[in-house]
């Protein structure tokens, strides 16, 4: 399978932000096809956010181009993005604490019958959409904290499939969670690109990402180092496109900036340099756990 | 700097499962709930039913939390049984319907007070709106000669008007709702003092004391109206989409507006509500004394939030039911008639009123601590 045998959904070229004369994001170019997961991968202020907020309506882009479904799109607003099918999982999930799931599920959207919600037809249909879900609830009835966060977290993910949308975003949605959970919620994050929708994933977690994604951005710097295939790629190579924002960096003794990645720009971010610190090292680690 | 950027990358390293499973327990949410917050005793769920066949204590509640949900209601039976037992002219139908009239104002204002609660807001200009339109009311009726139908129109409007400015205030310029409404309260209550020059007008055409007088099928008005504001507060609250999207909104505005809901709208409808409940309270307030008082009303705002917090609607918004201001109303309704009955001192039914109300709270902050554990 390769990404020329469908057009992209998503579609990013030259993409950039600035925040004053601070550049957050420069010339992010990617494409996002349907039943893939393709993770956002980044050290702190590498852009990842700034990128998730373009996408889904939030900031507004100084420059480039965004292409849903071929089409050039601009969105001012996030419901802007909503009505291109762009549907965004946010880390403090927007859930309605005291109410119940299925009134969590179908905020803003609640089925009628004549003046009144139609409840039955509300609740029935939660329970069919969280049915297909590892992740059990309870009861679609009851309140939202009441739950795990896992189960929170599916709940959130089904107002996705509620919403229609088919590219979802979907921003450190483990970040929370202990590991069974973290399993369950990677899962549901797998059933969604089964499902046909293009998932964005971002996350810190390489061992994560590892089981889940198909492709993954690096982002170093507010730019893309690189997109790699996760099954044409290691994850040493992936640590150090984090870590340089380039695959090919040896370890420098030195400890100085390598040539090749060097962008002027980008020293002030860290400008104390720090012990040396073997980066392999910290690869293996990953690896091995 | 390669060296800086790996050391850096090495102390955030994160999630090896190792060290994800030495902080959080797995069974249980990392981060804490919001609505542990929420103040006193939280109904939401009770009434649907709640089937617990998850693992683990996800989605469970237990048999106390489920009796102190209860709490309100189990007050009203015992006081009425109290009270019943002490007293034999308490349980007679005509003591029933006094007790309901003499709460209906009061009750007709906690509805509202309920639904801006549930949707985070306070409105503190009732006791205000009250003055304000028994008096527009009797100028309308006695000085213009408009007739009583077009009077109650006019009060009606006075409502409307007065929660649209809130609305203005609180969702246009952005203040506390609280803060915005005891000002608001003042002004109006001056508006009123000034419109009668603090004089009391007396109602020479008695059209609208009569019809609040009246029996239909042996129920006075008032009680009807207490009757018909609370049926239309639940059906609103628990039926329509503007019920769902104000506990939607007062649960977590933020993520109502990303989820499409009209939040400003939302507000508007809230405070043109308790506006309307006021405004209806001040015409049953017009009627029963025969006359438009801008002094009426007094402090009425604190006796409805005793109501409408017995009734153990959380403050921080989302959550509450109506059913259950009505039971809190009618506990303070049921304790005064029977103090009375049993010819307690004022000055100790006072004092029996403050401990009852204590002793919701507590109970209500000893439920709320069961949860947050």
């Amino acid at each position: 399978m390769t990404e020329t045998t469908t057009a992209p959904l998503l579609s990013a070229q030259g993409v950039g932000k600035l925040f004053g004369h601070v550049r957050a994001l420069r010339d992010v170019s990617f494409d996002l096809h349907a039943g893939e997961v393709l993770a956002v991968l980044g050290d702190n202020g590498a852009g990842k956010s700034t990128l998730i907020k373009a996408l889904s309506g939030v900031y507004d882009l100084t420059e480039g181009r965004l292409r849903v479904r071929g089409e050039d799109v601009s969105f001012g607003k996030p419901a802007d993005a909503t009505a291109r099918g762009i549907a965004t999982v946010y880390q403090d999930l927007a859930l309605v604490d005291t109410r119940d799931v299925a009134a969590n599920l179908f905020l803003g959207r609640e089925f009628r019958r004549g003046p009144f919600v139609d409840r039955r037809r509300m609740y029935r249909e939660a329970e069919r959409i969280l049915d297909g879900f590892t992740i059990k609830l309870p009861s679609v009835r009851v309140p939202i904290y009441l739950l795990s966060g896992g189960q929170r977290q599916a709940v959130a993910i089904a107002r996705v499939l509620v919403g229609g949308a088919d590219i979802v975003i979907m921003d450190e949605p483990t970040a929370a969670l202990g590991v069974q959970e973290s399993e369950r919620v990677l899962r549901l994050v797998r059933d969604l690109r089964d499902a046909g929708k293009a998932v964005i994933l971002i996350s810190h977690n390489l061992q994560q990402v590892w089981q889940t994604a198909d492709r993954i951005m690096v982002m170093h710097l507010g730019r893309v180092a690189g997109i790699r295939r996760r099954a044409d790629s290691t994850v040493e190579e992936i640590v150090k496109l984090i870590v340089y924002g380039d695959p090919d960096t040896e370890r420098d003794p030195d400890g100085a900036p390598d040539a090749g990645t060097g962008e002027a720009g980008a020293a002030p971010d860290r400008p104390d340099g720090g012990t040396a610190h073997d980066p392999v090292k910290d690869t293996d680690r990953r690896a091995a756990s | 700097m390669t060296a800086g950027l790996s050391a850096h990358s090495a102390a955030h390293s994160p999630g090896h499962p190792a060290e994800h499973s030495a902080a959080h327990s797995p069974s249980r949410p990392a981060v804490r709930s919001f609505a542990d917050g929420l103040g006193v005793l939280n109904p939401a769920g009770w009434f649907g039913p709640t089937r617990p066949s998850g693992s683990g204590r996800d989605g469970r509640r237990r048999t106390a939390d489920r009796l102190l949900d209860l709490g309100i209601y189990l007050a009203l039976v015992a006081l009425v049984l109290y009270f019943w037992q002490a007293s034999p002219y308490f349980m007679t139908q005509r003591n029933l319907l006094n007790v309901g009239a003499a709460v209906a104002v009061t009750g007709v204002l906690a509805a509202g007070m309920t639904i801006a609660l549930i949707a985070g807001q306070l409105d503190l200009t009732v006791g205000g709106n009250i003055a304000l339109t028994s008096v527009v009311v009797s100028l309308v009726i006695e000085d213009l000669g408009w007739g009583t139908p077009l009077a109650v129109v006019v009060g009606l409007a006075v409502g409307v008007v007065i929660g649209l400015v809130n609305t203005a205030l609180v969702v246009g310029v952005g203040i506390n709702s609280i803060i915005a409404t005891l000002a608001m309260g003042i002004v109006i209550r001056g508006v009123a003092l000034i419109s009668t020059d603090g004089q009391t007008k007396p109602l020479t055409n008695l059209a609208l004391p009569d019809f609040l007088q009246d029996r239909p099928l042996a129920i006075p008005t008032s009680v009807w109206i207490l009757a018909a504001v609370f049926l239309a507060s639940w059906v609103v609250m628990t039926f329509t989409r503007a019920g769902w999207h104000i506990y939607g909104v007062g649960g977590n505005p933020s993520a109502a507006l990303r989820a499409g809901v009209r939040t400003k709208r939302v507000y508007a409808g809230v405070f043109v509500t308790t506006g309307v409940l006021a405004a209806l309270g001040g015409i049953i307030t017009t009627g029963t004394s025969s006359s438009g008082g801008p002094n009426y009303a007094n402090g009425a705002e604190f006796d409805v939030l005793t109501a409408v917090l017995l009734g153990g609607i959380g403050l921080a918004g989302g959550s509450g039911r109506v059913q259950r201001t009505l039971a809190g109303v009618l506990v303070i309704g049921v304790l005064n008639n029977g103090l009375t009955l049993m010819s307690v001192n004022s000055y100790y039914q006072q004092l029996a009123r403050g401990a009852v109300f204590v002793l919701a709270v507590v109970l209500g902050a000893v439920g709320e601590r069961r949860r947050a554990r």
